[in-house]
């Protein structure tokens, strides 16, 4: 049966199904009550007893009758949906395990990295099982249940033409990555300029097609592929950014999140978790010794749910919150309240997003005069030489200034930046002052062009002396639609690395997921910038003298 | 750096036929939209107000932003029924691009309708080849599609020189194309210029 939202319910047997390996790993009935059933047991039947009003989730679930498990639909051999009721993978038959012990109907519920946490906040969903990282950041956000059920490693696979041995050889390099991955603000700090995909699959084609030489994700996905040999001949992992303990995760500390730390337990002791990964083809990771901890009485409370020194910790990628992070909530909750409005401002709210924002506003800043000065220096020297009473240096500059005019400045950039790369190292300084030069060069030449224009059409009884001063005054609508061009060409300085408000936001968005209010806050800061340009350059022309 | 032109160059040509594809659309979307604003700029006061307004706001937007803006601020479900060329992230292209031809568009469409008004045709008849000059620019300017992972031709220039170890081989190949696109170009801007004096000759009053 079909339901809004794309969401399904699973037939009857499949519950069934898991059920019967559940138990048949348990050793079946006649191995007696497992560690931690009786106290499972009681949950449940304090959950049947109250009303169906209390804030418990299992007390909703059995109301209800059906569990709503948040999964993913793309990621291969953990949760894929094949067609509107085939859903396949690891992680479903975990969601299927839970449903069948609960002893209620189980609803697959799509959810996506960046919105899985928000589903369970919004209490969409009962519980997400979607490859999820226990990071501490995301520990203030929803309960992870304990232990984790699997734990990857995020790494770097790439072209094996391109060589990069660590982190440090990002700078510069184009890497796919999908968004709200909790490492994307490490290799952003790197230097690398990321390209941002919705779903793996995107991402792997971005790859496969040459998009990104390098891509970003866990090992558990590339695994997958690298056992491909057409992909592993083209690609291999480059580097281990981090590892990373995935957990299922419910909304709160309540019955149902107990009830799931019991199972997880049993479930790594029973040596289900590890049965699932081989019948589905996934690397056993750490799930072997996991096993062996939770068969350690030593690990285990008396009503068999987890000792908290045998847990594994959750990765540490926190994102403290900015000192203005409390103001803003307030802000975001006042707009909400009043105006109906649903802002979220997720640049403001976190240390590094905060930095990384305001470093990205002055930066342009730098960048919108470097490239206005340099445009108006160029245009002017280069006009002066195009203007030259000697041939020589005319036809010097006329060759040059056809190059430069004829040339994409987002080629110009690039070689500009391999250039420089020959004698400099990379550095935030350095792609700032070369993407000054070359926007410079490229508006420059164009308006030394409209300048020569200008002094050719110059009656042949002007003074020598004035001659260039009125080229200049005749061609100030082209200097001044140039300078125009020169601002609106800043952004594309993103693509050589420079940290400007475009990189910075792309930045940010790459772990925060928020992209609709980033983008319309770049798209104003730019066209501001523009129309200040026009207002100062028309203030400009109105006072030079006729 | 001469060992990777045999497999270099069909792609550059390839990803060079995207970029033509890129700026005959955004010309395309430029005269469908730019055309009906250049009508408006020379009609009365309460039609030409709004349509200097939208065509201000235009010539202000920087393409690169739009671009991102496009690809990232559009919800999926629009950018799936918008995206009319199979792939959002080359539509989101041509729009951002297009912002620009309309525009341009608008703009010398007005001068070409007050010069028809005037009974002026030499100078109505430029709005053919300022045209062109307009594809030449898209062409030029539609190398940002690289940012987004468009397979044009300065993606695929940027992507071999990735993949090249000596820095001097990756400077001598961005100078090789950037001659390419100044020899190509100077020719087409000749041509232009050169049908712009044809037309405006044959087109001037006599006597």
């Amino acid at each position: 049966m079909s339901h809004p939202g794309g969401a399904c319910f699973v037939p009857v047997w499949r519950p069934l199904l898991a059920a019967l390996l559940l138990w048949l790993l348990a050793g079946g009935a006649a191995a007696g009550a497992a560690p931690g059933e009786t106290r499972i047991a009681e949950l449940v039947t304090e959950a049947e007893a109250s009303a169906c009003t209390v804030n418990d989730a299992l007390v909703a679930v059995l109301c209800r009758g059906i569990i709503r498990v948040g999964v993913r639909t793309d990621y291969a051999r953990f949760a894929e949906r094949r067609a509107a009721h085939e859903w396949v993978g690891f992680e479903v038959d975990l969601a299927r395990g839970l449903a069948a012990r609960l002893g209620v109907q189980l609803e697959l519920v799509p959810v996506t990295p960046a919105n899985r946490i928000a589903m369970l906040a919004e209490r969409r969903v009962d519980a997400v099982i979607g490859t999820m990282g226990h990071t501490v950041a995301r520990d203030s956000q929803v309960r992870f249940i304990r232990p984790h059920y699997y734990a990857s490693r995020t790494v770097i696979v790439g072209d094996r033409r391109v060589a990069t041995d660590g982190t440090g050889d990002l700078r510069g390099l184009t890497v796919c990555v999908t968004i709200g991955n909790a490492d994307n603000a490490r290799i952003a700090g790197e230097g690398a300029r990321l390209l941002l995909f919705d779903n793996p699959a995107q991402m792997l084609d971005a790859l496969r097609l040459e998009v990104c030489t390098l891509a970003m994700h866990d090992d558990a996905l590339f695994s997958v592929h690298l056992a491909d040999p057409a992909f592993a001949a083209r690609f291999t992992t480059r580097m281990v950014v981090s590892t990373l303990p995935w957990g299922m995760a419910t909304r709160q500390e309540d019955r149902l999140a107990r009830v799931m730390d019991i199972l997880s337990t049993r479930w790594h002791a029973e040596g289900y978790f590890l049965a699932l990964a081989n019948h589905h083809g996934i690397a056993e990771g750490p799930l072997r010794e996991e096993q062996a901890r939770w068969q350690d009485p030593a690990c285990l409370g008396a009503d068999g749910a987890p000792r908290l020194e045998c847990l594994a910790p959750p990765a540490v990628l926190l994102l403290l919150p900015s000192a203005i992070a409390p103001g803003v909530e307030v802000l975001e909750r006042w707009l909400l309240d009043w105006l109906g409005l649903r802002v979220s401002l997720p640049m403001l709210k976190s240390q590094i997003a905060l930095e990384v924002f305001l470093r990205g506003i002055v930066i342009s800043l730098l960048l919108v005069a470097g490239a206005l000065v340099a445009t108006l220096g160029l245009a002017l020297g280069f006009g002066a030489a195009l203007c030259a009473r000697h041939a020589l240096p005319r036809l010097v500059m006329r060759a040059l200034t056809g190059l430069l005019q004829c040339s994409p400045l987002v080629l110009l950039l690039f070689f500009g930046y391999a250039a420089v790369s020959v004698i400099l190292p990379y550095s935030t300084g350095v792609a700032l002052l070369l993407a000054i030069v070359m926007i410079g060069l490229y508006n420059g030449s164009h308006a030394a062009a409209g300048i020569a224009d200008a002094h050719a059409a110059l009656p042949p009884d002007v003074p020598p002396e004035l001659r260039f001063r009125l080229a200049v005054r005749g061609a100030s609508v082209q200097i001044m639609s140039f300078l125009v061009n020169a601002t609106k060409s800043t952004s594309i300085a993103s693509m050589i690395g420079v940290p400007e408000l475009l990189n910075a936001l792309t930045d940010i968005t790459s772990f925060t997921s928020e992209r609709v209010l980033t983008y319309s806050f770049l798209l104003v800061f730019y066209a501001s910038l523009v129309a200040l340009v026009v207002w100062a350059g028309g203030r400009v022309q109105r006072r030079l003298p006729a | 750096m001469i060992e990777v032109l045999p497999d270099f160059l069909p792609r550059f040509f390839a990803g060079l036929a995207v970029n033509v594809e890129i700026a005959m659309l955004s010309l395309l979307v430029g005269l469908a939209a730019g055309l009906p604003l250049a009508v408006m700029l020379c009609a009365g006061p309460l039609a030409a107000g709004p349509a200097a307004a939208v065509v201000g706001l235009l010539r202000a937007a920087p393409t690169f932003v739009v671009m991102f803006f496009l690809l990232n601020a559009v919800p999926r479900e629009y950018a799936a029924t918008l995206g009319f060329l199979g792939d959002w992230s080359m539509t989101a292209v041509i729009l951002s691009q297009a912002v620009y031809a309309v525009s341009y568009v608008a703009d010398n469409g007005q001068v070409a309708l007050r010069a028809l008004r005037a009974r002026d045709g030499a100078t109505a008849v430029l709005f053919l080849p300022n045209l062109a000059r307009a594809f030449c620019v898209l062409l030029m300017s539609s190398g940002v599609a690289a940012a987004v992972g468009t397979p044009e031709a300065i993606f695929t220039t940027i992507r071999e020189a990735e993949r090249m170890p000596a820095l001097a081989d990756r400077v001598a190949l961005f100078l090789l194309v950037m001659l390419f696109f100044a020899v190509t170009m100077q020719a087409a801007f000749a041509l232009i210029n050169r049908l712009r004096f044809r037309l405006a000759r044959a087109l001037a009053p006599r006597g």
